[in-house]
């Protein structure tokens, strides 16, 4: 079979408008699932067995669905009756999934931490609120870096999963292109390029907090 | 509000789940004076030390610091604390010093120093720094303010945690085994330290097994023994002589830098026969002075 390279080419501004969908997708669905994951590990490590439980609750039912039937409970029960765009029903549906995930991530980080941490702040009179922002979360982000990054990259290549409620991103643009050119071969070889370079920008943001966290000896 | 009395226990007692590490401890710790406390591995001194502070929550009695009571027992036996507010407001004049020196290892030692008095006295930033540069200047670290704790050594980590304590201006200063993780040669500049602040008059409680720095310093001395004083008396009376046969033994074993004596062997020599070099170290230590 001969591959026609050029077809790429012809395509390339749809696929760029592909990939600014995926973007928006994973930007959104990021932050959502990040803040939503620091609340629920807070409410894990709470003093209060209610928001314990209500966090073990959330954390167990999200990631024990797989994150296509969150989204289409995202689009059929938040989008259909509450009027979200299919992208918003998207990055609610991937970013509460991916809340799950971030949320033991950020506890284990947390939890990491010297109790010794904790005692030196308390003796020093410093109110939980306080050292908890000042002094142990920064600490534990240190340790979650190469785990929060690894599933930031995870919550990038699972955005495709956006194609199943209709939204056109990087993965849909390319399987429409392949239908009508019939192309598909050259057309995925570009998308995976491109994920590439994605997950690649990503490794390096890993790195650089690495050594923004890293402790000097 | 000023009794001389700065720190009053009565009754305490500590149990983490069955077993009991404090079995009912009474002591007063007057303003100005040292303190030191000396006990066995296991005996509860860290446990009774960070019961003053309430970062342990006692079982049961009664503490008092600065006339403010942190923790009682009610008429029907349950205990009572104060408040988080007023437990914060009691813990912003007591400094603590552990073993491993807990210092935060992000922020550097200046860092290290500010951070609570801005947090929590709300003083201002170059105020905080004034007088952090004058406290790592007085334990001989001016020229590190911008290290990280990861980059100095045991000696200098812990006399920044002594300086970040009294940034705090305490009115009462704990240390628990503060020369404990750190090279015996560095140990000096640590008690350097601790000397220079009993000699200016801090309220001292000092769990320590540097006996040379309790007979120099301390004025009191106290001697705990499986969650209880066993004996109490000045520093010259406790360690030179110990009238309790358990003192004794753990003072010998110190001394010998040998492992303690088991239970249910209390050595049964006469009294004065205590063991050998004790005299010595009160009379002059050789520990403190570098
Ligand atoms: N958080 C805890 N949970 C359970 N047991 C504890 C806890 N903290 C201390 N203990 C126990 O209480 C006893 C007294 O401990 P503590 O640390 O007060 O002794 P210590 O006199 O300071 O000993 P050392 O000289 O070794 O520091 C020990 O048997 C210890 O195992
Ligand atoms: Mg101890």
């Amino acid at each position: 079979m001969e591959l026609d390279w050029s077809v790429v080419g012809r395509s390339w501004d749809l696929l760029i408008g592909g990939t600014w969908v995926t973007l928006q997708l994973f930007v959104w669905s990021l932050a959502l699932g990040t803040v939503l994951g620091l609340i629920l590990a807070l409410m894990r490590l709470s003093r209060f067995r209610a928001l314990r439980w209500l966090s073990l609750g959330y954390i167990w039912l999200f990631r024990g669905i797989p994150v296509l039937v969150a989204l289409f409970f995202a689009f059929f029960v938040f989008g259909r009756q509450i009027g979200l765009s299919p992208l918003q029903a998207g990055i609610l549906g991937l970013g509460t999934s991916a809340a799950a995930y971030k949320a033991e991530i950020i506890r284990a980080g947390i939890m990491s931490v010297d109790p010794g941490q904790y005692e030196a702040a308390e003796g020093l009179a410093m109110t939980r609120r306080h050292y908890m922002r000042r002094i142990i979360i920064p600490q534990g982000i240190r340790v979650m870096v190469p785990t929060y990054m690894s599933n930031t990259i995870l919550v990038l290549k699972v955005s495709s999963v956006a194609v199943a409620i209709g939204i056109v991103e990087l993965t849909g643009i390319t399987r429409q292109l392949s239908n009508s050119t019939n192309r598909p071969i050259e057309l995925f070889t570009a998308a995976a390029f491109i994920y590439l370079m994605l997950t690649t920008v990503l490794v390096i943001v890993q790195e650089i907090l690495e050594r923004r966290f890293s402790l000097k000896t | 509000m000023n009794s001389d009395v700065l720190v009053r226990v009565s009754g305490l007692h500590k149990s983490f789940g069955d077993s009991e590490v404090l079995k009912g401890i009474d002591f007063e710790v007057n303003r100005g004076e040292v303190v030191a406390i000396i006990g066995p591995s296991g005996s509860g001194k860290t446990t009774m030390l960070r019961c003053v502070n309430l970062l342990e929550r006692p079982t049961a009695g009664r503490i008092e610091v600065d006339s403010r009571v942190l923790c009682e027992e009610l008429p029907d036996g349950s205990m009572s604390f104060s408040k988080k507010a007023e437990i914060r407001a009691i813990r912003e004049h007591v400094g603590m010093v552990f073993q491993r020196f807990n210092l935060f290892p992000h922020f550097t030692a200046l860092e290290n120093v500010i951070e609570a008095p801005m947090a929590v006295k709300g003083l201002s930033r170059s105020d905080a720094e004034a007088r952090a540069h004058e406290l790592l200047e007085s334990v001989g670290l001016g020229h590190k303010a911008d290290s990280y704790p990861l980059q100095l050594s045991g000696g200098q980590q812990q006399r920044v945690a002594i300086a970040r304590a009294l940034a705090m201006d305490p009115a009462l200063m704990l240390f628990d085994e503060v020369t404990s993780s750190v090279d015996p040669e560095l140990a000096g500049e640590i008690l350097q330290v601790m000397k220079r602040l009993a000699q200016e008059g801090m309220t001292m409680l000092v769990v320590t097994h540097e006996m040379g720095f309790a007979a120099e310093v301390a004025d009191r001395v106290l001697f705990i023994d499986h969650g209880l004083i066993v004996e109490e008396g000045s520093a010259k009376q406790v360690l030179a002589n110990p009238k309790n046969a358990r003192t004794r033994a753990f003072l010998r074993a110190v001394l010998e830098r040998a492992p303690m004596a088991e239970e249910g062997d209390p050595a049964p020599e006469p009294a004065g026969s205590s063991a050998p070099g004790l005299s010595q170290i009160v009379e002059g230590s050789d520990d403190v002075e570098q």
